[in-house]
């Protein structure tokens, strides 16, 4: 039987920031995963998205970006609660930190402990 | 009816046992614990001890006036105190190497090439291969821009080494693919235009060609004399997933054997004790002094404290670090028995093996290597303590009747018999922090006890040096506690393989790492280190110094020096409720056919209140004919 769906990060954004968006692509890159970027019109803020991103991952993890704000969630996690959030007024810190929310959510696929030093 | 407490200080905990006793019939009534204040056999211990009583009194619905009589222990006066020693040691000067396991370096193999800066690039020679060094400041988009802008019969550069963590960024933009590794912080120290091989492992495996010597030498074109020398390095590269080995020059890279020196063992024994012809006794002691080379080992060197007989002192050599750790060691016991340093005499020691990591001295990257070490634990005996003086300010504090009674061991051994299953002869076991204590009654009621260097304190140092931990406080909880692997948000792997579940999503800190699970909370360990390693080392640690000194000194106190003649072993104190070192012993000594097992005084107080038992027990007049009805 073939797989419906392809064993990727989801990462669900409207009108994201490129930096940012760039940043998590490569985080996630860095530590050997796939994702998918899907654009959104739906008017949503990024932690329902990110939830929604997660429910259609088959790994489970889902990235919600608006604008430069970005969150990170898993789909066994409720809406509300979601792992990692960024929301940086200043937008050359939020990119650095943008890879290393890349990262954590490849290691929350790989099971691996997440970088902290930048949440 | 007469109201008595039994208070046995410890060197960590005050322990109480409440008892009515009626004409020859003792009921207890209750038992508590404080944390001891201030050090053990001082003043200080009062309060700690009053809190405790008022503890147990509140439990049995008693009062402090009612207390009829505090019976004290008699501690034992023994100190202990561990020290470490590496003898090996690994220098590497006028070369360098990088070991790491940066957590995603790219492509597979080996490359060999003179290492070359970036922003050099321009400057190289077409018909030279390079491994190419990049800084942070360039982006992975631009790495792979400059290697991809070379022609495709250009392979001159044959591998990459980053400081940025972009390793697989890098190598899935190349068109020529070629080994990376990342992460590798201190980039400035790489030279330049130096020979330099590096590789990458296969994904699961570990490196094979620079953890080799005879791989060194084939990539980095050595002769057998700089294959013996670059030895080393490849040893500290065993268990790597990257590394880098670069030739600076024609430097000195070796493994010294540092001068340990001898152990001094001054043995004093009583050849002739006869006062039978003159009147006067006559004592004649023979002295000896054994050494025995530090270097020679564990097993060496208890092989000798074995066979030393009474050990009147032990010292090192001058001028050696033999020397030094002994005189450490005593000025620390010195100092806390405030006694004057010269009579100061170590009675008993353990010297286990041990490896500890060591930052190699020409390293780039903080590596270390695995030395060899000797670890010791030494005691010594001290004056008694005062314990009177706690007496006298007790007895005028609560106004109640105070008395010093019995020494520690004999009060142990009371306790412990009231373990439902045991009879005589009984041994006991009592495994604190500084020191291993054994105690054995016979039929005729002779006791005899010893005490041998090295417990708890001693495990916790093993575990701390062998895993290169930071925090003391980190390896005893490791020594307590059992190890799980938060494998998801919801679930985390127990050591033994079982799975808990939690109720809600573990918080993000945890996450992958591996904890420890404290009664009440979980503790994240700090360092990087694979459960099984972890559980390895401490079960090693606990297993070379409990089993080897209650060996020890079971051998020393069986009748007749044969174990087998002790039919059953009780195990007491903080120790005996550890999660697996009963269960190790328990394994050993039934070889010897002894039952041993974790006690349980009085059928319900566990290996605890042993002492504080056996002091209101040893209340009890013509104890000696009664000491085999239990209560």
């Amino acid at each position: 039987m073939m797989l419906a769906k392809k064993p990727e990060i989801v990462i669900l954004e409207d009108r994201a920031d490129q930096g940012i968006l760039r940043e998590i692509c490569a985080g996630i890159e860095e530590e050997g995963l796939f994702y998918r970027i899907e654009k959104t019109e739906v008017v949503m803020d990024p932690g329902m998205l990110a939830h929604k991103a997660a429910e259609e991952s088959i790994l489970g993890a889902g990235i919600g970006i608006v604008l430069s704000h970005a969150v990170l969630t898993f789909d066994k996690l409720p809406a509300e609660h979601p792992l990692f959030q960024l929301e940086e007024k200043d937008l050359m810190k939020g990119r650095s930190r943008a890879r290393a929310l890349g990262k954590n959510a490849a290691r929350l696929v790989r099971r691996q402990p997440f970088s902290m030093e930048e949440f | 009816m007469s109201l008595i407490a039994g208070v046995d200080i410890g060197n960590s905990t005050t322990e109480v046992a409440l008892a009515d006793q009626t004409g020859k019939n003792i009921a207890f009534l209750s038992s508590s614990s404080h944390a001891t204040t201030g050090t053990k056999g001082t003043v200080d211990n009062v309060p700690g001890i009053r809190a405790a009583l008022e503890e147990a009194l509140r439990k049995a619905g008693r009062s402090l006036e009612e207390l009829d009589m505090i019976r004290l222990n008699e501690a034992a006066p023994v100190i202990g105190d561990t020290a470490m020693e590496t003898i090996t040691e690994t220098i590497i000067t006028d070369s360098a190497m990088i070991g790491h396991n940066p957590s995603t370096p790219a492509g597979v193999g080996y490359a060999v090439g003179y290492t070359l800066h970036l922003e050099n690039f321009s400057k190289r020679k077409p018909e030279q291969k390079y491994i190419l060094v990049a800084g942070k400041e360039y982006s992975y988009e631009k790495v792979a821009e400059i290697l991809n802008a070379l022609s495709g019969q250009d392979k001159s550069v044959t591998g990459l080494i980053l400081q940025a963590d972009e390793a697989v960024l890098v190598w899935n933009r190349l068109q020529q693919k070629i080994p990376i590794i990342d992460e590798v912080k201190r980039i400035d120290k790489i030279p330049e235009g130096k020979m330099a091989a590096i590789e990458v492992a296969m994904p699961g495996q570990v490196i094979r060609q620079l953890s080799n010597p005879y791989g060194i030498a084939t990539l980095l074109g050595l002769d057998s004399e700089e294959t013996r020398l670059v030895t080393p390095i490849a040893k500290s590269l065993i268990g790597k997933k990257s590394a880098v080995v670069i030739r600076t020059g024609s430097g000195y890279i070796g493994e010294n054997i540092l001068p340990a020196g001898d152990l001094y063992i001054d043995t004093e024994e009583l050849t002739k004790a006869d006062g039978s012809l003159s009147g006067y006794e006559i004592r004649e002691t023979e002295k000896r002094r054994i050494a025995v080379s530090v270097d020679a080992g564990a097993v060496q060197i208890m092989e000798t404290v074995r066979n030393a007989g009474n050990i009147a002192d032990v010292s090192g050599q001058d001028g050696t670090n033999a020397g030094t750790m002994f005189h450490r060691m005593k000025t620390n016991m010195s100092r806390l028995t405030q006694e004057e340093i010269s009579s100061v005499h170590i009675t008993d020691l353990l010297a286990v093996d041990t490896l500890a990591p060591v930052l190699i001295s020409g390293a780039l990257a903080g590596e270390t290597c695995m030395e060899k070490a000797v670890g010791i634990a030494a005691m010594v005996r001290t004056k008694q303590l005062p314990m009177q003086r706690i007496a006298d300010k007790l007895a005028e504090e609560l106004h109640t009747s105070v008395k010093v009674a019995g020494i520690e061991a004999a009060m142990a051994l009371i306790g412990a018999f009231t373990t439902p299953g045991t009879r005589l002869p009984l041994a006991i076991v009592d495994m604190g922090g500084g020191s291993t204590d054994a105690a054995m009654i016979d039929e005729r009621q002779e006791v005899r006890y010893v005490h041998k260097a090295g417990a708890g304190e001693m495990v916790t140092m093993l575990i701390r040096t062998e895993l290169g931990l930071h925090d003391r406080s980190e390896a005893e909880m490791i020594k307590r506690y059992p190890l799980a692997k938060v494998e998801s948000l919801f679930h985390m792997r127990l050591e033994d393989g079982s799975m808990r579940f939690l109720p809600e999503a573990i918080d993000p800190r945890y996450y992958g790492c591996v904890v420890m699970l404290l009664p009440d909370q979980i503790v994240r360990l700090e360092e990087d280190i694979p459960m099984e390693r972890i559980m390895d080392v401490r079960r090693e640690a606990k297993k070379k110094v409990f089993i080897e000194n209650v060996l020890r000194a079971l051998q020393n106190i069986a009748p007749e020096g044969d174990m087998k003649k002790i039919p059953n072993v009780v195990l007491v104190g903080g120790s005996a409720e550890d999660f697996e070192i009963p269960e190790m012993l328990t394994e050993v000594l039934s070889k010897y056919r002894i039952v041993c097992g974790r006690g349980n005084i009085r059928a319900t107080e566990g290996p605890r209140n042993a002492v504080a038992t056996g002091l209101v027990l040893s209340g009890l007049e013509n104890q000696k004919d009664d000491a085999g009805e239990k209560t």
